[in-house]
Protein backbone atom coordinates (compact mmCIF):
# COMPACT_ATOMS: atom_id res chain seq x y z
CA UNK A 1 0.00 0.00 0.00
CA UNK A 2 1.32 3.40 -0.97
CA UNK A 3 1.67 6.31 1.47
CA UNK A 4 -0.69 9.16 0.67
CA UNK A 5 2.00 11.42 -0.74
CA UNK A 6 3.19 8.70 -3.12
CA UNK A 7 -0.38 7.96 -4.09
CA UNK A 8 -0.96 11.61 -4.88
CA UNK A 9 2.20 11.76 -6.98
CA UNK A 10 1.15 8.64 -8.85
CA UNK A 11 -2.35 9.94 -9.50
CA UNK A 12 -1.03 13.32 -10.63
CA UNK A 13 1.21 11.54 -13.08
CA UNK A 14 -1.48 9.26 -14.47
CA UNK A 15 -4.35 11.75 -14.59
CA UNK A 16 -2.26 14.69 -15.86
CA UNK A 17 -3.80 14.50 -19.36
CA UNK A 18 -7.33 14.56 -17.91
CA UNK A 19 -7.44 18.23 -16.86
CA UNK A 20 -7.98 16.97 -13.31
CA UNK A 21 -7.97 18.64 -9.89
CA UNK A 22 -6.46 16.94 -6.86
CA UNK A 23 -7.40 17.20 -3.19
CA UNK A 24 -7.53 15.20 0.03
CA UNK A 25 -10.66 13.85 1.67
CA UNK A 26 -9.57 12.75 5.15
CA UNK A 27 -6.94 10.15 4.20
CA UNK A 28 -7.81 9.63 0.56
CA UNK A 29 -6.64 11.44 -2.52
CA UNK A 30 -9.51 12.66 -4.66
CA UNK A 31 -9.29 13.31 -8.36
CA UNK A 32 -11.94 15.53 -9.93
CA UNK A 33 -12.19 15.15 -13.67
CA UNK A 34 -14.52 16.77 -16.23
CA UNK A 35 -17.68 14.74 -16.56
CA UNK A 36 -17.21 14.06 -20.28
CA UNK A 37 -14.06 12.11 -19.46
CA UNK A 38 -15.12 10.27 -16.32
CA UNK A 39 -15.77 6.92 -18.03
CA UNK A 40 -12.40 7.14 -19.70
CA UNK A 41 -10.74 8.05 -16.39
CA UNK A 42 -12.43 5.10 -14.66
CA UNK A 43 -11.19 2.79 -17.39
CA UNK A 44 -7.65 4.09 -16.86
CA UNK A 45 -7.95 3.69 -13.09
CA UNK A 46 -9.02 0.10 -13.52
CA UNK A 47 -6.53 -0.94 -16.16
CA UNK A 48 -3.39 1.04 -15.39
CA UNK A 49 -0.87 -1.50 -14.09
CA UNK A 50 0.15 0.72 -11.15
CA UNK A 51 -3.43 1.53 -10.07
CA UNK A 52 -5.49 -1.60 -10.86
CA UNK A 53 -8.63 -0.28 -9.14
CA UNK A 54 -10.56 -3.51 -9.62
CA UNK A 55 -13.18 -2.84 -6.95
CA UNK A 56 -15.74 -0.02 -6.97
CA UNK A 57 -16.42 0.31 -3.24
CA UNK A 58 -19.28 2.72 -3.66
CA UNK A 59 -20.78 5.18 -6.07
CA UNK A 60 -22.48 8.13 -4.41
CA UNK A 61 -24.30 11.22 -5.58
CA UNK A 62 -24.01 14.46 -3.60
CA UNK A 63 -26.04 17.60 -4.07
CA UNK A 64 -24.34 21.00 -3.68
CA UNK A 65 -25.86 24.43 -4.17
CA UNK A 66 -24.76 24.71 -7.76
CA UNK A 67 -24.13 21.15 -8.94
CA UNK A 68 -24.47 17.43 -8.42
CA UNK A 69 -21.30 15.51 -7.76
CA UNK A 70 -20.86 11.81 -8.44
CA UNK A 71 -18.19 10.19 -6.29
CA UNK A 72 -16.50 6.93 -7.27
CA UNK A 73 -14.77 5.29 -4.30
CA UNK A 74 -12.18 2.93 -5.65
CA UNK A 75 -10.13 0.19 -4.09
CA UNK A 76 -7.49 -2.12 -5.46
CA UNK A 77 -7.81 -5.61 -4.07
CA UNK A 78 -4.64 -6.57 -5.90
CA UNK A 79 -2.49 -3.72 -4.59
CA UNK A 80 -4.35 -2.75 -1.41
CA UNK A 81 -4.67 0.99 -2.01
CA UNK A 82 -7.63 3.29 -2.47
CA UNK A 83 -8.58 6.60 -4.05
CA UNK A 84 -11.61 8.60 -5.10
CA UNK A 85 -12.72 9.89 -8.45
CA UNK A 86 -15.22 12.71 -8.70
CA UNK A 87 -17.17 14.34 -11.49
CA UNK A 88 -19.51 17.34 -11.40
CA UNK A 89 -22.77 17.71 -13.27
CA UNK A 90 -24.57 21.08 -13.47
CA UNK A 91 -28.08 21.27 -12.02
CA UNK A 92 -29.76 22.20 -15.27
CA UNK A 93 -28.24 19.26 -17.13
CA UNK A 94 -27.54 16.41 -14.68
CA UNK A 95 -26.10 13.86 -17.08
CA UNK A 96 -23.02 11.73 -16.42
CA UNK A 97 -21.58 8.92 -18.52
CA UNK A 98 -22.26 5.49 -17.06
CA UNK A 99 -19.38 3.33 -15.86
CA UNK A 100 -21.24 0.03 -15.94
CA UNK A 101 -19.00 -1.05 -18.80
CA UNK A 102 -15.98 -0.62 -16.50
CA UNK A 103 -17.35 -2.13 -13.27
CA UNK A 104 -20.62 -4.00 -13.68
CA UNK A 105 -21.18 -3.47 -9.94
CA UNK A 106 -21.94 0.16 -10.74
CA UNK A 107 -25.28 -0.93 -12.18
CA UNK A 108 -27.42 -0.77 -9.02
CA UNK A 109 -25.51 2.19 -7.59
CA UNK A 110 -26.30 4.21 -10.68
CA UNK A 111 -29.94 3.16 -10.68
CA UNK A 112 -30.24 4.26 -7.06
CA UNK A 113 -28.54 7.57 -7.76
CA UNK A 114 -30.79 8.13 -10.74
CA UNK A 115 -34.06 7.50 -8.90
CA UNK A 116 -33.17 9.40 -5.73
CA UNK A 117 -31.30 12.37 -7.23
CA UNK A 118 -32.46 12.45 -10.83
CA UNK A 119 -28.96 12.21 -12.26
CA UNK A 120 -29.10 10.51 -15.64
CA UNK A 121 -26.32 8.04 -16.28
CA UNK A 122 -26.08 8.04 -20.04
CA UNK A 123 -25.26 4.67 -21.53
CA UNK A 124 -26.67 2.71 -18.60
CA UNK A 125 -28.33 -0.47 -19.95
CA UNK A 126 -31.51 -0.29 -17.81
CA UNK A 127 -32.00 2.91 -15.85
CA UNK A 128 -35.20 1.97 -14.01
CA UNK A 129 -36.37 2.21 -10.40
CA UNK A 130 -34.33 0.08 -8.02
CA UNK A 131 -35.70 0.83 -4.54
CA UNK A 132 -38.75 3.01 -5.15
CA UNK A 133 -42.06 1.60 -6.27
CA UNK A 134 -43.08 1.97 -9.88
CA UNK A 135 -45.93 4.44 -9.34
CA UNK A 136 -43.71 6.94 -7.51
CA UNK A 137 -44.67 10.52 -8.29
CA UNK A 138 -41.79 11.23 -10.64
CA UNK A 139 -39.88 13.58 -8.35
CA UNK A 140 -36.53 12.85 -6.77
CA UNK A 141 -36.87 12.48 -2.99
CA UNK A 142 -33.26 13.07 -1.93
CA UNK A 143 -33.01 16.43 -3.67
CA UNK A 144 -33.03 19.42 -1.34
CA UNK A 145 -36.07 20.93 -3.06
CA UNK A 146 -38.22 17.81 -2.75
CA UNK A 147 -41.66 19.02 -1.58
CA UNK A 148 -42.18 16.99 1.59
CA UNK A 149 -45.27 19.07 2.45
CA UNK A 150 -46.95 17.63 -0.60
CA UNK A 151 -46.07 14.03 0.28
CA UNK A 152 -49.29 12.09 0.18
CA UNK A 153 -50.19 9.83 3.05
CA UNK A 154 -51.29 6.51 1.70
CA UNK A 155 -54.27 4.71 3.15
CA UNK A 156 -57.12 2.51 2.08
CA UNK A 157 -58.90 5.71 1.01
CA UNK A 158 -56.23 6.73 -1.46
CA UNK A 159 -55.72 3.14 -2.56
CA UNK A 160 -59.12 1.46 -2.88
CA UNK A 161 -57.48 -1.87 -3.65
CA UNK A 162 -56.50 -1.98 0.04
CA UNK A 163 -60.08 -1.76 1.24
CA UNK A 164 -60.86 -4.74 3.42
CA UNK A 165 -64.23 -6.35 2.75
CA UNK A 166 -66.30 -6.09 5.91
CA UNK A 167 -64.09 -5.70 8.94
CA UNK A 168 -61.77 -8.40 7.71
CA UNK A 169 -62.79 -10.92 10.31
CA UNK B 1 -59.60 -25.82 44.24
CA UNK B 2 -59.96 -29.11 42.48
CA UNK B 3 -57.97 -32.24 41.83
CA UNK B 4 -56.27 -32.60 38.48
CA UNK B 5 -56.28 -36.03 36.74
CA UNK B 6 -52.54 -36.11 37.31
CA UNK B 7 -53.14 -35.35 40.97
CA UNK B 8 -52.02 -31.73 40.63
CA UNK B 9 -54.09 -29.21 42.49
CA UNK B 10 -55.36 -26.59 40.07
CA UNK B 11 -57.25 -23.42 40.74
CA UNK B 12 -59.13 -22.65 37.51
CA UNK B 13 -59.32 -18.98 38.42
CA UNK B 14 -55.55 -18.73 38.10
CA UNK B 15 -55.32 -20.54 34.79
CA UNK B 16 -56.54 -17.83 32.46
CA UNK B 17 -58.38 -14.55 32.63
CA UNK B 18 -62.09 -15.19 32.47
CA UNK B 19 -61.77 -18.71 33.83
CA UNK B 20 -63.87 -17.70 36.79
CA UNK B 21 -66.82 -17.51 34.44
CA UNK B 22 -66.54 -21.21 33.82
CA UNK B 23 -68.71 -23.31 36.03
CA UNK B 24 -67.25 -26.18 37.94
CA UNK B 25 -68.64 -29.54 37.10
CA UNK B 26 -68.95 -32.36 39.54
CA UNK B 27 -66.33 -34.57 37.93
CA UNK B 28 -62.67 -34.00 38.87
CA UNK B 29 -60.46 -32.54 36.14
CA UNK B 30 -63.42 -31.47 34.02
CA UNK B 31 -64.45 -27.90 33.41
CA UNK B 32 -67.59 -26.77 31.71
CA UNK B 33 -68.52 -23.50 30.05
CA UNK B 34 -70.00 -21.90 27.02
CA UNK B 35 -68.65 -23.37 23.81
CA UNK B 36 -67.44 -19.94 22.65
CA UNK B 37 -65.32 -19.67 25.75
CA UNK B 38 -63.86 -23.14 25.33
CA UNK B 39 -63.02 -22.32 21.70
CA UNK B 40 -61.48 -19.02 22.76
CA UNK B 41 -59.34 -20.89 25.29
CA UNK B 42 -58.09 -23.16 22.53
CA UNK B 43 -57.43 -20.22 20.23
CA UNK B 44 -55.52 -18.12 22.70
CA UNK B 45 -53.47 -21.06 23.90
CA UNK B 46 -51.95 -21.83 20.50
CA UNK B 47 -51.41 -18.52 18.73
CA UNK B 48 -49.26 -18.97 15.67
CA UNK B 49 -47.78 -15.67 14.47
CA UNK B 50 -46.87 -15.35 10.83
CA UNK B 51 -43.11 -15.48 10.56
CA UNK B 52 -41.88 -12.26 9.01
CA UNK B 53 -40.11 -9.11 10.09
CA UNK B 54 -39.77 -5.74 8.41
CA UNK B 55 -37.10 -3.80 10.29
CA UNK B 56 -35.20 -3.55 13.56
CA UNK B 57 -38.30 -4.48 15.61
CA UNK B 58 -37.95 -7.94 14.08
CA UNK B 59 -34.71 -8.40 16.02
CA UNK B 60 -36.56 -7.84 19.28
CA UNK B 61 -39.31 -10.15 18.07
CA UNK B 62 -36.79 -12.90 17.32
CA UNK B 63 -35.27 -12.34 20.73
CA UNK B 64 -38.73 -12.83 22.24
CA UNK B 65 -39.08 -16.18 20.48
CA UNK B 66 -35.67 -17.35 21.70
CA UNK B 67 -34.80 -19.18 24.87
CA UNK B 68 -34.42 -16.20 27.20
CA UNK B 69 -38.02 -15.07 26.84
CA UNK B 70 -39.39 -18.21 25.21
CA UNK B 71 -42.82 -17.57 23.71
CA UNK B 72 -43.24 -21.34 23.28
CA UNK B 73 -44.40 -21.56 26.88
CA UNK B 74 -47.47 -19.50 25.90
CA UNK B 75 -48.10 -21.84 22.98
CA UNK B 76 -46.92 -19.12 20.59
CA UNK B 77 -44.93 -20.65 17.77
CA UNK B 78 -43.94 -18.85 14.56
CA UNK B 79 -45.25 -20.27 11.35
CA UNK B 80 -43.78 -19.56 7.91
CA UNK B 81 -47.09 -19.70 6.04
CA UNK B 82 -50.10 -17.37 6.29
CA UNK B 83 -52.47 -20.28 5.70
CA UNK B 84 -52.06 -21.72 9.17
CA UNK B 85 -51.30 -18.49 11.06
CA UNK B 86 -53.53 -16.72 13.57
CA UNK B 87 -51.56 -13.58 14.40
CA UNK B 88 -49.67 -11.13 12.26
CA UNK B 89 -46.97 -9.29 14.21
CA UNK B 90 -46.10 -6.27 12.07
CA UNK B 91 -42.58 -5.75 13.40
CA UNK B 92 -41.08 -2.73 11.69
CA UNK B 93 -41.47 0.07 9.19
CA UNK B 94 -44.18 -0.43 6.58
CA UNK B 95 -42.97 1.23 3.40
CA UNK B 96 -45.33 1.95 0.55
CA UNK B 97 -43.65 -0.66 -1.62
CA UNK B 98 -44.25 -3.30 1.07
CA UNK B 99 -47.85 -2.30 1.76
CA UNK B 100 -49.36 -4.44 -0.93
CA UNK B 101 -47.56 -7.69 0.06
CA UNK B 102 -48.58 -7.12 3.70
CA UNK B 103 -52.17 -6.64 2.65
CA UNK B 104 -51.97 -9.80 0.57
CA UNK B 105 -50.49 -11.83 3.44
CA UNK B 106 -53.22 -10.59 5.77
CA UNK B 107 -55.92 -11.60 3.34
CA UNK B 108 -54.35 -15.04 2.95
CA UNK B 109 -54.66 -15.73 6.67
CA UNK B 110 -57.81 -17.62 7.66
CA UNK B 111 -60.25 -16.11 10.15
CA UNK B 112 -60.14 -15.63 13.05
CA UNK B 113 -57.01 -13.53 12.78
CA UNK B 114 -55.45 -10.80 14.84
CA UNK B 115 -52.83 -8.13 14.15
CA UNK B 116 -50.25 -6.70 16.52
CA UNK B 117 -48.60 -3.43 15.45
CA UNK B 118 -45.16 -3.64 17.05
CA UNK B 119 -43.22 -0.43 17.57
CA UNK B 120 -43.65 3.20 16.62
CA UNK B 121 -43.31 2.71 12.85
CA UNK B 122 -46.07 0.14 12.53
CA UNK B 123 -48.22 2.15 14.93
CA UNK B 124 -48.03 5.61 13.36
CA UNK B 125 -44.99 5.92 11.11
CA UNK B 126 -42.74 6.72 14.06
CA UNK B 127 -39.70 8.82 13.17
CA UNK B 128 -40.54 8.72 9.47
CA UNK B 129 -43.21 11.39 9.61
CA UNK B 130 -43.74 13.16 6.27
CA UNK B 131 -41.57 10.58 4.56
CA UNK B 132 -41.82 9.99 0.85
CA UNK B 133 -41.84 6.22 1.21
CA UNK B 134 -43.40 5.18 4.55
CA UNK B 135 -47.02 4.33 5.33
CA UNK B 136 -48.04 6.25 8.47
CA UNK B 137 -49.08 3.20 10.46
CA UNK B 138 -50.12 -0.25 9.36
CA UNK B 139 -53.68 0.45 10.56
CA UNK B 140 -54.18 2.45 7.38
CA UNK B 141 -54.01 -0.86 5.53
CA UNK B 142 -55.27 -3.60 7.84
CA UNK B 143 -57.24 -3.56 11.13
CA UNK B 144 -55.00 -3.70 14.21
CA UNK B 145 -55.90 -5.29 17.55
CA UNK B 146 -52.93 -4.48 19.78
CA UNK B 147 -50.45 -1.62 19.59
CA UNK B 148 -47.11 -2.20 21.31
CA UNK B 149 -45.28 1.10 21.89
CA UNK B 150 -41.50 1.47 21.84
CA UNK B 151 -38.69 2.03 19.40
CA UNK B 152 -38.11 -0.84 19.34
CA UNK B 153 -40.20 -2.38 22.15
CA UNK B 154 -38.34 -4.65 24.53
CA UNK B 155 -39.23 -8.36 24.43
CA UNK B 156 -41.16 -7.90 27.67
CA UNK B 157 -43.33 -5.31 25.97
CA UNK B 158 -44.12 -7.63 23.08
CA UNK B 159 -44.91 -10.42 25.54
CA UNK B 160 -47.24 -8.05 27.35
CA UNK B 161 -48.90 -7.23 24.05
CA UNK B 162 -49.42 -10.92 23.30
CA UNK B 163 -50.88 -11.53 26.76
CA UNK B 164 -53.19 -8.55 26.21
CA UNK B 165 -54.21 -10.18 22.94
CA UNK B 166 -54.97 -13.42 24.78
CA UNK B 167 -57.14 -11.43 27.19
CA UNK B 168 -58.89 -9.86 24.25
CA UNK B 169 -59.55 -13.25 22.67
CA UNK B 170 -61.12 -14.46 25.91
CA UNK B 171 -63.26 -11.32 26.06
CA UNK B 172 -64.38 -11.97 22.49
CA UNK B 173 -65.48 -15.44 23.62
CA UNK B 174 -67.59 -13.98 26.41
CA UNK B 175 -69.72 -11.90 24.08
Amino acid sequence: MLPDADMERLLREIFAPFDAEFAYAVDEVTVTVPRERIAEACRVAKEHPRLRMDYLRCLAVTEYDDRYQVVYMLYSIALGHKAMLKADAPKDDPVIPSVVSVWSGADWHEREGAELFGVTFSGHPKLEHLLLFDEFDGKYPLRKDYPFEETSEWSAETHPQWETPGDGR
Amino acid sequence: MRSHPLNVTVNPKRLWPGASALEKSGAPGVITGKVEQIISMARKSSLWPLQFGLACCAIEMMSTYMAHHDLDRFGIVTWPSPRQSDVMIVAGTVVKKMAEPIKLLYEQMPSPKWVIAMGSCATCGGPYTRSYSVVMGVDLIIPVDIYVPGCPPRPEALMDGLIKLQDKIMREGKR
